[in-house]
């Protein structure tokens, strides 16, 4: 080396400044916080139901059990659960595989409105399906009252119905996806060996989304096992598992019994959780670089006979807000029918309290979630500590507990003197975590997954030019992953501005949210009012999602999944 | 500075993929790390580098133990396979990124980038990003971010493998022009015995994650030590010799060889047999028939068998359309004693 090579190499050398903290000490502090904040949100409330549903006059034991077990009521109401989540269950997956089966596989016109609004159910509350439901079909609904007919829709078959839609496009989705990637060669295969479109059908197109309805079926039949808004607002004196903790807790103050139940409750979950899991590690990729993508031929006669059907059922998740829009903007459902603005005044209980209490926690869990499935993911994914192992376990743990039973957990952890965190209790903080870790399963695996695809070279490359953990997260990793993690966001703000279940439990006055308050608007019979409060939810998801699908067009980031 | 490695092991899990491997890489050289996919070189050059930690082992730059380094202090720049360059950052703001990273001064950075950008010929191409640029180009970069810092050692991780074949040859004596004049110590790896013959100062051949032999491009060709070097830079006809120690002969054929041989493996180089004429005379002479003759523009590729080992066949070259080597022609080979390669 010259003598002036040298002198630069030495400057080059020159290392910085002494780090105050080491890659390896943030690493080490990261995990730790990740892996305390799990435990005091996640673990604890879990192990304090399984705890509680243990805990008898006489001391620990399985008291509680058997006694909820010898009540003839509670396999009434276990068959009453399995029974209309079954059908639910087979009806959503059923009429989704065809609709999604239509939008990929066919030419209907009109697909990106054809595929928006089975949407809808994602954008209110799980409770607004009965809510139009019993509009459309109940005593007081527009067919008895305005068309003649002399419907009964409480009970079993309104349940089924509520559910069916409610779980619709989480199925549509999954079912979406499954028929999205398709081989051509396989299909003109079939073809040039003589198979009818029928037998292809058969033979090719159901084989390869099998895994695909297999996850539909898991999903839709654990959210009916476990939803209960639709259940207590549409069920009349049909009760279910869910609806029966609503009762034992908030009726009854039973906190063993509904525990026990909760624990109960979290059996289909987890088993159709691992079920799903299993299947899914089954499923190897249909898809090479060789494939040819399936594109979709003229058949004049299948996109007439798919577009009947797809309008068909388009129609349906329209009339279900059409009919709760309407009602908030007439004076009394359905007695005067002149047009009023007067319930969305919102003169009662809280006024527009809960729905401001709702977007402040919304926009709290976007930020905090965004934040902690984030950082969960880089532990997991990129930093080697020992907590890896575990935190990469309890990340996904929480995707199969029910939010109902996440929630009374939260009741049974929180609001006990003897934990030093007691005074969260009753405040809207405790409801955001709550938010975030019921979310956390999915989100982690968002923010993994795309951290996954940014190349280990980008980490390494910028190790190797003398970059920390940090400044290679500010200056690589988030430009890259930022509307994804935006994403996110979304996906956290719809689900706290929607989710009934899990807060249904933490809910005092002052911590009113507006799902909460459209179900008690429904319960005492302020039918326009509770139609009001949805219309404003469903407005304000909306709203959301326009404005940020508008920051990343404009950012050009086009295609980040948005409704998940 | 000069690279000591000494007693380097690291395993994953129950396969090995460093065992045991010391080895020099002088001030100034460019050293290849030559293998088949799976030998260890990458791993090598990564432990090298601290982003694999060795199981045991030292690595000496100058008199500095760097084994406990962590990556991001030992000050080497390194060119990845991959395209590595930051996809959100223009080619100026890649190069810049290791000045920043060190608290240079926005002047003095501006000045290194600028210059760095020249070296590699792309000054026109500062503001585009990655994506706007071709394949080359963007190796072009990495290289500079790599040594836009003032590395103490440059490492290369098969940089050119993803390149079509043109790019490939441009950037090959584009790479060792910059390392010859800029003086810097450099490691590539590659699996491409081509490259590291056009390239090295010096070769060191991996095999099953040990070094198989080190040495210049020459050394390594005229003398392998084993016939996996051999056979693996260059083609070489290996043959099974009887009695190697007390009377080497192949088939009917005693041998005369240079120097007493050890092993029972012996290596010519195809270049090395030549076809006799009537009445010449060779160390080795050898009567054969020609069994098939590939012609390849300049030269011909004959295929014969010995009459006194037929069941070793032998390939040897004809330079030019070797006009009458025709299949089932006779004729007589000749070996001198020194072509004869003893082969562990």
């Amino acid at each position: 080396m010259s003598g002036a090579a040298r002198t630069a190499a030495r400057r080059g050398e020159r290392r910085s400044l002494p780090a105050l903290t080491s890659d390896r000490g943030i690493a080490l502090l990261l995990s730790a916080i990740m892996a305390g904040l799990m435990l005091v949100f996640l673990v604890m409330p879990v192990a304090a139901i399984l705890l509680r549903s243990l805990d008898t006059q006489a001391g620990p034991g399985l008291g509680n059990f058997t006694a909820t077990f010898a009540d003839p009521r509670f396999w009434d109401l276990l068959v009453n659960s399995l029974t209309v989540s079954l059908l639910s269950s087979t009806l959503a997956v059923g009429l989704a595989y065809l609709y999604a089966y239509a939008l990929q596989r066919s030419n209907v016109p009109l697909k990106p409105l054809l595929r928006i609004v089975v949407m809808m159910p994602l954008f209110a509350p799980s409770l607004v399906q009965a809510q139009g439901l019993l509009l459309l079909l109940g005593r007081n609904g527009a067919f008895n009252r305005f068309l003649g007919f002399d419907l009964d829709i409480y009970g079993f078959w309104g349940v089924a119905l509520a559910n069916t839609l409610y779980t619709f496009p989480y199925a549509f989705l999954i079912l979406s996806a499954a028929l999205a990637v398709a081989d051509a060669r396989v299909y003109e295969s079939a073809t040039m060996l003589g198979a009818r479109p029928g037998r292809i059908f058969r033979t090719v197109t159901l084989p390869a989304t099998r895994y695909g309805i297999a996850a539909a079926v898991f999903v839709t039949f654990s959210l009916s096992v476990t939803d209960f808004g639709n259940a207590i607002v549409i069920g009349g004196n049909f009760s279910v598992l869910a609806t029966e903790i609503y009762n034992k807790v908030i009726g009854q103050g039973q906190f063993a019994l509904g525990a026990v139940i909760g624990v109960v409750l979290l059996a289909p979950a987890i088993v159709s959780k691992l079920l799903e899991k299993r299947i899914s590690s089954r499923q190897q990729a249909q898809m090479t670089d060789k494939s040819v993508p399936l594109t979709t031929r003229a058949n004049r006669m299948r996109d007439l006979v798919l577009s009947g059907y797809c309008y068909a059922v388009m129609i349906v998740f329209l009339a279900i807000p059409g009919i709760v829009a309407t009602a908030s903007f007439v004076k009394l459902w359905p007695y005067n029918m002149a047009f009023s603005l007067k319930h969305y005044a919102f003169d009662v209980q809280n006024g527009t309290e809960p729905l401001w209490n709702s977007v402040y926690v919304a926009l709290a869990t976007a930020g905090l979630g965004v934040t902690i499935a984030t950082v969960s993911a880089i532990v997991v994914q990129k930093f080697r500590t020992p907590l890896s192992g575990p935190l990469s376990f309890l990340a996904i743990l929480p995707s199969s507990i029910p939010g109902m039973v996440l929630g009374l957990g939260y009741v049974l952890a929180f609001n006990n003197p003897a934990n030093p965190l007691n005074m969260m209790y009753g405040t809207l903080a405790l409801i955001i975590f709550l938010y975030v870790y019921y979310n956390h399963a999915q989100a982690f695996l968002i923010a993994s997954t795309s951290l996954k695809q940014i190349s280990s070279s980008f980490d390494e490359a910028s190790t190797m030019l003398g970059g920390g953990v940090v400044r290679t997260f500010f200056k690589v990793t988030l430009p890259l992953l930022w509307p994804t993690l935006l994403g996110v966001g979304v996906f956290f703000f719809m689900r706290a501005m929607v989710s009934l279940s899990a807060v249904i439990f933490l809910i005092t006055p002052e911590t009113q949210v507006a799902a909460v308050s459209v179900l008690q608007l429904a319960d005492r019979g302020a039918v326009n009012q509770a139609a009001a409060f949805s219309m404003c939810i469903m407005a304000i998801v909306i709203a959301c999602l326009l404005i940020v699908r508008l920051v990343l067009w404009l950012a050009g980031a086009k295609s980040v999944t948005l409704i998940r | 500075m000069d690279i000591r490695v000494t007693g380097l092991t690291k395993n994953f899990g129950s396969t090995t993929a460093l065992s045991d491997v010391s080895l020099d890489v002088p001030e100034g050289s460019l050293t290849c790390f030559l293998g088949p996919s799976g030998c260890g070189k990458t791993t090598l050059l990564r432990v090298i580098a601290g982003l694999e930690e060795a199981d045991a082992g030292q690595i000496l730059l100058g008199d500095a133990d760097l084994s406990r380094t962590p990556a991001r202090d030992r000050n080497f720049g390194v060119v990845f396979q991959s395209y590595s360059l930051f996809p959100n950052l223009t080619a100026a703001q890649n190069v810049a990124y290791g000045l920043e990273c060190r608290r240079w001064s926005k002047p003095d950075t501006r000045r290194r980038v600028a210059e760095m950008l020249d070296l590699v010929h792309l000054d026109d191409q500062r503001d585009k990003l990655p994506a706007q640029m071709s394949g080359g180009q963007q190796q072009r970069i990495a290289i500079a971010r790599a040594l836009a810092p003032h590395p103490s050692l440059l490492l290369l991780d098969e940089p050119l493998s993803a390149l079509d074949a043109k790019v490939r040859e441009e950037l090959r004596q584009e790479i060792r022009a910059i390392q010859q004049r800029l003086g810097i110590t450099t490691i590539m790896v590659t699996h491409d015995q081509n490259e590291a013959l056009e390239m090295a100062d010096q070769i060191v051949v991996l095999n099953g994650g040990k070094v198989e032999q080190a040495g210049s491009a020459r050394a390594l060709y005229d003398r392998p030590r084993t016939r996996f070097v051999a056979e693996f830079i260059g083609s070489i006809n290996t043959f099974t010799v009887q009695d190697p120690q007390t009377d080497p002969h192949l088939g009917t054929v005693r041998l005369r060889t240079s120097q007493p041989l050890e092993s029972s493996t012996l290596g010519v180089r195809p270049e090395a047999i030549k076809v006799l004429d009537d009445g010449q005379e060779a160390d080795n002479v050898f009567a054969a028939t020609i069994e098939k003759a590939t012609f390849l523009g300049n030269m011909t590729v004959l295929h014969a068998r010995l009459e006194a080992a037929p069941d070793q066949p032998v390939v040897f070259e004809a330079h030019g359309p070797a006009d009458g080597l025709e299949p089932g022609r006779k004729l007589r080979l000749g070996i001198a004693a020194g072509d004869l390669k003893d082969l562990a």
